[in-house]
C-alpha cells in the first residue's frame, strides 16, 4: 500500500464520463425513443425487427457510456456480453424446441374431445 | 501509520479512531490491499450480479417469444388496450433517470457532493414518477377487468373500444388473457426490479449525507448505478415489445 513516488495509481479509479459523453448519449436516446415509436405509427412490415434494432442501439448506447464498459477491464465486457449471448442461445433453443415439437402439440390439442 | 497516498487529502475518513482494526482508512475493507482492488473486485461481483439479471429476463423474454409466435393475432389485438403515451412518457423518465444516476456516478468520483445529493434525488424522483405512472395504467387496466389468466374478465366497453381500434366485429376477438398474463409478468417484475432500485438509491443518498464517498471509495454509487441502467436497459426492450406492436 506503500507508494514511494508522486504518482497515485489509485487517483484515476473511476474515469469519469465527461458530461459531453452524457449529454450525448441522453439526447441519442431520446431521439430514438421518438424514432421507435414513430416507425410504429408507420404499419411497416418489419416493424419488429426495425424496433427491436433501435433498442438494441439505445441498449448499446446505455451499456457503453452509461455504464462505462468503454473504460471497464476486459473480463466486465466478457461478463456482460457472454451474458446476452447465453440470452440468445437460451432463445434459440428454445424456439428450435418449440418448433420441433409444434405438430405433436397441434395433433394432441385436435385428438382432445371438445370443451363445453 | 503516515498518510500513505492512497489516504491522500481525505481528513476524516483516516482510521485513527478505529482502534480495533488495521491501518487502513475507514473506506476501504481490510481484506483489500488498495482501493483499485477493492473497486475492482467489486465490479467484477456487480457485473455477475447483471449478468444473472440479464439471464433472469431472458427467461421472460423467451416466454414472451413464444406466445407471441405462437399467437401473433392476439398480441396485435391486445395492444390497444395499452396506452402508447403512457408508455413512452414512462420510457423518458427512465431514461432521464439513467442520465442523472450517470452523472451522479461522475459527481461522486469527482467528489461534487452537493450535485451526487441533487442527482441522486432527481433519479430517486424518476423513479417514483415511474411507479406512479405504472400504478395508473394498472388501476385502469383493473377497473377493466384486464387481468391474467382465469381473472381475465373484461368490461363490454372496453372489447368495444379495442374492437373499434382494430377495425373488427367485437364477436371475433379472441381471449387475451395469455397477453395480460405476459404483461403482467414482465412490467411486474420490472416494477419490483424499480422499488428495489429505490430502496438501494434510498440507501446510497444516506451515505452520501453522511460523506461516505470520495475519489477513492464510490463502489455503492457505482453499483447501484449500474444495476439502475439495467433496469433502463429491460424497459428499453419492454416498450416496443408491449406497447408499439402493430
Amino acid at each position: 500500500m506503500q507508494h514511494d513516488d508522486n504518482v497515485d495509481p489509485d487517483y484515476d479509479l473511476g474515469h469519469p464520463a465527461s458530461m459531453k459523453s452524457l449529454l450525448g448519449v441522453f439526447g441519442a436516446l431520446l431521439f430514438l425513443t421518438f424514432v421507435t415509436v414513430w416507425v410504429a405509427e408507420l404499419h411497416l412490415e418489419f416493424d419488429l425487427a426495425v424496433s427491436m434494432f433501435i433498442a438494441s442501439i439505445k441498449a448499446s448506447l446505455v451499456a457503453i457510456w452509461f455504464m462505462h464498459l468503454n473504460h471497464d477491464s476486459g473480463i466486465n465486457r466478457v461478463v456482460m456480453v457472454g451474458s446476452i449471448l447465453f440470452f440468445g442461445l437460451f432463445l434459440a433453443v428454445v424456439l428450435g424446441d418449440a418448433n420441433y415439437y409444434q405438430p405433436d402439440i397441434v395433433e394432441w390439442v385436435q385428438d382432445q374431445p371438445p370443451a363445453n | 501509520m503516515s498518510a500513505t497516498a492512497t489516504q491522500g487529502s481525505h481528513e476524516g475518513h483516516h482510521d485513527e479512531h478505529h482502534d480495533g482494526h488495521h491501518d487502513h482508512p475507514e473506506w476501504l475493507a481490510h481484506h483489500y490491499e488498495t482501493p483499485r482492488q477493492q473497486h475492482e473486485a467489486n465490479k467484477f461481483g456487480i457485473w455477475l450480479f447483471l449478468a444473472q439479471e440479464v439471464l433472469f429476463f431472458s427467461g421472460l423474454f423467451c416466454a414472451y417469444t413464444y406466445y407471441r409466435m405462437n399467437n401473433p393475432e392476439l398480441f396485435k389485438f391486445a395492444h390497444h388496450f395499452l396506452d402508447t403515451k403512457m408508455g413512452a412518457i414512462n420510457t423518458v423518465v427512465l431514461i432521464f433517470s439513467s442520465f442523472t444516476m450517470a452523472a451522479a456516478v461522475r459527481c461522486a468520483q469527482m467528489e461534487n457532493r452537493k450535485w451526487l445529493l441533487r442527482n441522486l434525488w432527481i433519479t430517486l424522483g424518476c423513479a417514483g414518477a415511474f411507479m406512479v405512472i405504472k400504478a395508473f395504467e394498472y388501476s385502469h387496466k383493473f377497473h377493466l377487468g384486464l387481468f391474467w389468466g382465469d381473472s381475465y374478465d373484461p368490461a363490454p366497453e372496453a372489447l368495444a373500444d379495442v374492437a373499434a381500434k382494430a377495425g373488427v366485429a367485437v364477436e371475433t376477438l379472441p381471449s387475451m388473457h395469455q397477453f395480460f398474463s405476459i404483461y403482467y409478468c414482465m412490467t411486474g417484475l420490472h416494477g419490483l426490479h424499480v422499488i428495489a432500485g429505490m430502496i438501494a438509491i434510498g440507501w446510497v443518498l444516506r451515505r452520501a449525507y453522511r460523506g461516505d464517498f470520495n475519489r477513492y471509495y464510490f463502489s455503492a454509487v457505482d453499483s447501484v448505478g449500474l444495476y439502475w441502467h439495467i433496469v433502463d436497459l429491460v424497459w428499453i426492450f419492454l416498450f416496443p415489445l408491449m406497447y408499439l406492436i402493430r
